[in-house]
Formats: C-alpha cells, structure tokens, sequence
C-alpha cells in the first residue's frame, strides 16, 4: 500500500493517466444509456434491474431498467438500458 | 460498430440460451478464458440468451460441465452457415451466377432501336440507313462508333440537318431533325408577277416595279394578277421586270362560337392531400400517406428547391373538388361567345393584319345554348409573287421580234 501512495505522488507530480498503472477501473457513463467498466474484474451478479461488477476499489452496483451486456471481454464490459443508479460498495 | 458486426458475419456466430444457476460464474470463466460473448441478455432467473462467435462457441463444452449449466444453440448466423447451406444447393448458386452473367452478356448488345424525330420523315429508311451503317438490333454496343456513325449518316442522307444517337441500356435511341427547306422565294433576278392569294377589296397599292393592273377599289378573286411583270409599251419590246410591291386590301373573315350558359365548374371541398416528391434525374420518389382517391381534383405545386439543384423535392398539394353548375348572365355569355368567335377566326389573317372593323351578331339557338357570329374587316397585304408562265408571254415576245 505503501508503494502505491509513493505512485500516485509520482504520477501526481508528472500527470500520468492513473487508471493505467495504479490497476483502478475506469468507468465510462454516457448520458443514461450506456455504461463501459474497463479493468474490471468480474460479474458478481446481472438482472436485468441489477448489475454488479467486481473490481480493484470494491464492487460496483449498477441499477437501472432493461440493463443488456452488451459486449464483455478480459478488460472492458459494455452495458446499455436504462441506468438510473452507479454505487461503489467498498 | 460497424466493423465488429461485420466481422462477427463473416465469422460466424450463434446466438445461444444457457441455462443453470451459476449463470454469472460461467460467464466470468467464458471471459477469463478470452472467449468474446456479446448482447447478453437475461430472460429469466436462470436463463440467459447470448450470442457468441463460432470459435468460442467450440471452446465453451468444458465450462458448462464445469459450471453445471447447459447451453443450447438457439440460431446460427453469418457466412459459413450460409456457405454450408449453398454446398448442399449447388444447382441454385449456379443458377444465380449464370443469372447475373447471362444478364451482363445480354446487356453489352443493342436490341431495340427507337426513332424520335419529326412527322415527316420515314422510319424505315433511317433505319434501313443506320442497318448499313452497322447500327441494328443485335450488334455490340462496343463496336460501335457513334460518332462515326453520325458523320457518315448526315453525309448519306442530304435532308437530315443533325442526328443524334443516344445508347440507354439496350436501347439506341435515334434523334433525327429533317432539313427544313426554306421557303421559295423568287430570286430577285427572276421575272415574277404578283397575284392574289385571297380575296378582297383593294385599299392601297404601292407598286415599286412592274405593271399594276388592278387599281383601289377593285374587287379581287385569289389568282387574279394584281402586278404584272411583263411590261408591254407601244414602240418598244416586252420587258420582264421582277415586280415588287404591296397589296392591301379589304378581306372579310366569317366566324361564330357556342356558348352554353349553363357552365360547370369545380368547386374545392376543402378536404386535401399534401404529400412530397423527389426526384432526381427521370426517377422520382413519392413520400405519401395516402393514395389519392379523389373523383376531381386541383393540383398545386410547390417547388422546395431550387432549379439549379441536382434534385428536386417538390411539394404537391391535391384539393378534392366537386363539379357545379353556375349560370351565366346574358351578358358574361355574349362577352364569352364574341371572344371565343375571334379566336377561332384569328388563325386565318396573318399577324400583321389589321382589324377595321367587326360585326357581332348574336343569337339564341335554344334555350341555354348563345350563338354569336362575327364578322371581321381587317386590312392585310394579299400579294405574293409568282412565276410569269412563259408559255404564254414568250410566244408573244417571238411575235414581236
């Protein structure tokens, strides 16, 4: 833990992208439509009401209506539908 | 997106239901195992519908035992199944190309040959011109030389003044315009008389050469010599002039028009159909609701674009109407006939013909239909030159000599 606040001072100090070498994942919201989660690190659970995503900061609960992945691969999951709520449970 | 969609068609993929409890675990081994799965979608608690490309789908049979859930391939989709359907139906993918290579085979030739040009000119033998010059129905469109064949054309037919062939297709549409011969007139040189060409009284004579032989006030008869151009003098020879000069004259044109006075006319109901065209080129688009299915109707067109645009849209607006009768008075029919009468009479005197006076008469043939007849007085000139027939005039001339 110690190493990554001596990263983050670093990537502070020379404005490097955190999202690629401090492993975090990026969430990606466009309008209410559409969500893209890259870096993630599973489906823990998906309804169509309800998504939740694993990841390095916890899990990420994506509520909304008539939710579809729409594409998942090893880095990046795209959800559509109608998204009424993000939460991040830690 | 686009791209991905494409990809997955020539790919292949299947669109498949996986069924069991751990849907999510399954789905998480499937993505750690980089098998690409898309459009996933849950229909119920313990089934999911998903599409996936063929390759992953071969890869998937130890996760489901893994996972104890079940897959079942709902469709398939892409090229290769579409390939595995066509090896089973050769005759039908032959059937196809030989379809599209016997269409392009037929199009490289002319097979019908259209002649646009004026009435007077006869079809068979520019199409019997164009035969040996090699344009006919059966030749390759390559082969042909348009140009050439329009050089060599206008300089086998000598009363053809522009010819024009146009290939559309499988069809040589062939423009032809005939020479108009231009009128035949008298070289100035050329002894001519000059004689009626309609009947009348003389107003006014100015005779610039030859014999005048009628004066003002004569009545004449088309045909009558009004200037001759034999001019004939005691003690000296016959001279031949070509005579010039013009003839006026009274001539009266005859002439009547019906007019019912009962007359329909077409009133707008208010109910109307608007709908938009456009069109590029010969090729029109119709955006409409509905089909017009008025009995009578007005149509109004407004042109949205401008006319110099490639394509046009046009707004077109059809007004249903219904026929009615509307009764004219005494007089707006009189007014009507009269002007009707004068228009069928205007053709016959020339544009340069004055009118001097005018007559109108007009009468009820029967109870709603005016008759009126109109006599007209115009003032034109009715001298045309002609050839002095010399039968005559030279044996008078040998006489003399």
């Amino acid at each position: 833990m110690k190493s990554n606040t001596i990263k983050e001072g670093i990537l502070n100090l020379v404005d490097f992208p955190k999202d690629v070498l401090l492993n975090l994942p990026k969430i990606t919201v466009i309008g209410n439509t559409q969500i893209t989660v890259e870096n993630h690190r599973g489906i823990i659970e998906y309804i169509p009401e309800r998504i939740r995503i694993n990841s390095t900061i916890g899990m990420i609960r994506i509520t909304g209506k008539n939710m579809i992945i729409n594409s998942v691969m090893t880095e990046i999951l795209v959800i559509t539908g109608k998204i009424l709520n993000i939460e991040i449970i830690v | 997106m686009l791209a991905i969609k494409l990809w997955n068609f020539l790919y292949g993929y299947a669109i498949i239901r996986i069924e069991g409890l751990s849907i999510e675990r399954f789905l998480n081994i499937v993505i750690s195992k980089n098998i690409y799965v898309w459009d996933v979608e849950r229909t119920n608690h313990t089934t999911i519908i998903a599409k996936i490309s063929l390759k992953g789908f071969k890869l998937l049979l130890p996760y489901t035992k893994m996972t104890n859930c079940r897959v079942y391939i709902v469709e398939k989709r892409g090229l290769p199944f579409i390939v595995f359907y066509l090896k089973r139906r050769k005759m039908l993918v032959l059937g196809a190309v030989a379809c599209v290579v016997l269409a392009y085979l037929f199009s490289m030739f002319i097979w019908s040959i259209e002649i646009d040009g004026g009435q007077n000119i006869s079809e068979t033998s520019i199409i019997s011109e164009l035969d040996k010059l090699g344009l006919k129905a059966g030749v390759l469109k390559s082969s042909i030389d348009i140009h050439k064949i329009q050089q060599e054309f206008l300089m086998d037919e000598k009363d053809v003044a522009w010819i024009g062939i146009d290939i559309k297709g499988t069809k040589a549409i062939v423009k032809v315009v005939k020479k108009t011969a231009p009128p035949a007139v008298i070289d100035e040189n050329v002894p001519c008389n000059i004689i009626a060409k309609k009947d009348g009284i003389i107003y006014k004579m100015t005779v610039l050469e030859g014999d005048a032989l009628k004066k003002v006030g004569d009545t004449v008869k088309t045909g009558d010599v009004l200037v001759s151009g034999v001019i004939e003098r005691p003690n000296t020879n016959t001279r031949f002039v070509h005579s010039t000069g013009t003839i006026l004259a009274r001539v009266w044109y005859e002439g009547y028009a019906d007019v019912n006075l009962v007359q329909q006319k077409y009133k707008r109901t208010g109910r109307k159909i608007t709908m938009t065209k456009i069109s590029m080129g010969s090729s029109t688009l119709t955006l409409s609701s509905r089909k017009i299915d008025f009995k009578n109707y007005d149509r109004e067109v407004r042109n949205l674009t401008s006319s110099a645009s490639p394509i046009r849209i046009v707004n077109e607006t059809y007004y249903e109407t219904v026929p009615i009768e509307v009764k004219l008075t005494k007089d707006e029919a009189e007014k009507l006939a009269v002007e009707n009468a004068l228009k069928n009479i205007s053709p016959a005197f020339g544009k340069d013909a004055k009118i001097v006076n005018r007559q109108e008469k007009v009468t009820m043939i029967n109870a709603n239909v005016l008759r009126a007849d109109v006599i007209v007085e115009v003032i034109e000139d009715i001298g045309t030159q002609e050839n002095i027939n010399y039968n005559t005039e030279v044996k008078i001339e040998r006489s003399n000599n």
